[in-house]
């Protein structure tokens, strides 16, 4: 059984470096980790290698420091990683990486089962897995907190809207893993011997054979204007209009100049 | 082409049509009059008379439904593949859709399969001077920051967070323009839905649903004044919650108590009567759009959390609160 896990480079913590000029996050030179919602759809992938010694396959877009962490994939128990890398790729938006990664998945192999995360935290963008399943044509589950594969189809449990479905489907399918799955397993050795061992696969546009109107940012439709902080906590408003009867008025005339009463059944 | 007007999608469970379209509807009307646009709302299930009648009071300027015995569940290749279908035949110039794990990879697939940018967890958004740029603001890096962002391709598909705007009213003026488009299910492969595990309702008076909550705290003294604010809550239409020590004290069930181990509430209007604001309960309801605190004790935390506060006797105030109401109602 083949499983292609698709992982994101984030910097580490929760702050971020900004580039003003660009206004994109600052990825070249920062200590990247393992996207942590990634980490669940790497684990689902590491436990189908224990049970059913599935190969397992680590992709990723990004600068070329993303190397780094694809080699710790590998020290978690991947079986190889690939990295598209390109000048061409900087500044693609999730429609471009979505295209990219699917060349790239393209290119290494074929999968019965792909695994990606829910979200990112630096742009909370759950729409990578569909886009990259749309583009391989395969169907999705999304937000998979378990699931098994039986044969020739994947049966799974996802949460919905409200609620949680049991759902199959053939493969090859993409699911999401949601943060709701197991967490990633401790890495068994010394991370820097293993990582020192583990070979990462770099591929560049021109090995994809990507139309460069798809990607980086002449294939992004979307673009960040401006970043800002947004302003701090409401502050309240006591009404003090001296008696009950007129504090009630005012609230009253607040509650009807905000058109929020006057109109219910 | 021209593309114009604004689309929601309606979201349902089973049927039922989820408070986060009246949200998106709200939103989607405002844009919609900012630039002399109509808002159409996309209705996909197995029967929708129901949702239609529902969807008729709140002057949405036109109703696309399509139904078909395979469309009462949630499925991403149904959905993308009618709206692909809609969107080449109407041209719309903004799609919404709700940020909810459905919405999300409905968008998502959609995105891919015309082409489309994607602007992912809208918080709030508004036009250019163009009148055709839409600028979404999207929270980043845990909310520390915010980007605006536009989508140069059309038409400009975004994902919209829950909870954030209030409902839209509904109004005199019924919408009658619906149309009804017969689109067949997708061939393609795709995922078989077995068991839906879980509930949602369409009770009004459901506490984490209400547009209005009026919550109660140790201020209302003992049982037996309960009744006094119950009445009031019936008297606007609002759900009843009440803080932690009610519950304790075995006054009210547990099914009733906002907090951090009760009900997580974010009605458009949230009443706190009594209520002194324990961390606890805040947590329940701090995500309420208005937050209006009636306290005997100018010193009590919630008026730090309150939009709007009055220091005084609840026995005095709720009742003239509720004269007033009666008032408007008439």
């Amino acid at each position: 059984m083949e499983i292609l896990v698709c992982v994101k480079q984030v910097p580490a913590g929760k702050t971020f470096e900004f580039d003003v000029e660009t206004k994109k996050l600052v990825r070249e030179g920062v200590n990247g980790i393992i996207n942590p919602s990634d980490t669940y759809a790497l684990e689902a992938a590491l436990k189908l290698k224990d049970t059913l010694g599935a190969r397992v396959t680590v992709v990723s877009m990004g600068p070329f420091s993303a190397v780094n962490m694809l080699q710790r994939c590998i020290a978690y128990g991947a079986d190889r990683a690939f990295l598209a890398n390109d000048e061409a790729f900087a500044g693609s938006d999730t429609l471009a990486t979505g295209y990219v990664l699917s060349k790239l998945i393209q290119k290494t192999g074929k999968y019965d089962i792909i695994l990606c995360g829910s979200k990112s935290t630096d742009g909370d963008t759950a729409q990578i897995g569909p886009q990259i399943a749309e583009r391989l044509e395969i169907p999705e589950i999304s937000f998979a907190y378990l699931f098994k594969p039986n044969n020739t189809s994947v049966l799974a449990m996802r949460e919905g809207v409200g609620v949680n479905e049991k759902v199959s489907c053939p493969m090859p399918v993409l699911l999401t893993i949601s943060s709701k799955a197991s967490p990633l397993r401790k890495m068994v050795g010394n991370e820097k011997e293993l990582m020192k061992l583990a070979q990462v696969t770099v591929y560049h546009a021109q090995d994809l054979e990507v139309d460069m109107k798809c990607c980086g940012k002449n294939g992004s439709p979307t673009q960040v204007e401006s970043i800002f902080q947004p302003p701090v906590e409401k502050s309240g408003l006591m009404i003090e209009e001296g008696t009950a009867e007129k504090n009630v008025c005012k609230l009253m005339d607040i509650l009807k100049e905000k058109h929020l009463i006057g109109w219910r059944e | 082409m021209n593309y114009k007007d604004i689309w929601v999608v309606a979201e349902t469970q089973n049927g039922f049509l989820l408070p986060q379209t009246l949200e998106l509807m709200n939103k989607g009307k405002e844009l919609a009059c900012s630039i002399a646009q109509n808002l159409c709302v996309v209705l996909i299930g197995e029967e929708n008379k129901e949702n239609e009648e529902l969807l008729r009071k709140y002057d949405a300027d036109t109703i696309i439904s399509i139904e078909h015995r395979e469309y009462k569940h949630y499925e991403t290749k149904n959905y993308t593949n009618i709206l692909a279908v809609l969107i080449e035949k109407y041209k719309p110039l903004v799609v919404m859709i709700s940020a909810s794990n459905n919405g999300r990879t409905l968008g998502a697939r959609l995105s891919a399969r015309k082409n489309l940018g994607l602007i992912a967890g809208c918080c709030d958004m508004a036009f250019k001077e163009d009148k055709k740029t839409l600028v979404c603001l999207v929270p980043i890096s845990d909310g520390n920051r915010i980007s605006n962002i536009v989508c140069k391709t059309l038409p400009q598909l975004v994902t919209v967070e829950n909870g954030i705007f209030m409902r839209i009213r509904p109004t005199e003026k019924k919408s009658d323009h619906i149309i009804r488009e017969n689109i067949a299910p997708s061939e393609e492969i795709k995922a078989t839905l077995h068991k839906v595990i879980g509930e949602v309702t369409n009770s009004k008076k459901n506490l984490e649903t209400a547009e209005i909550v009026v919550g109660i705290g140790m201020g209302i003294q003992n049982k037996q004044n309960l009744p006094l604010i119950e009445e009031f809550a019936k008297e606007i239409g609002a759900a009843v919650g009440v803080s932690k020590p009610l519950v304790d004290e075995g006054w009210v069930s547990e099914t009733f108590q906002v907090g951090i181990n009760g009900k997580k509430v974010a009605p458009d209007i949230y009443f706190a009567i009594g209520i002194s604001g324990s961390l606890n309960h805040i947590i329940g309801m701090e995500k309420s759009k208005l937050i209006i605190a009636i306290n005997d004790r100018a010193t009590a935390p919630i008026f730090q959390y309150a939009d709007y506060g009055i220091v005084g006797d609840l026995f005095e105030i709720i009742p003239m609160l509720q004269q007033e109401f009666k008032k408007i109602k008439k």
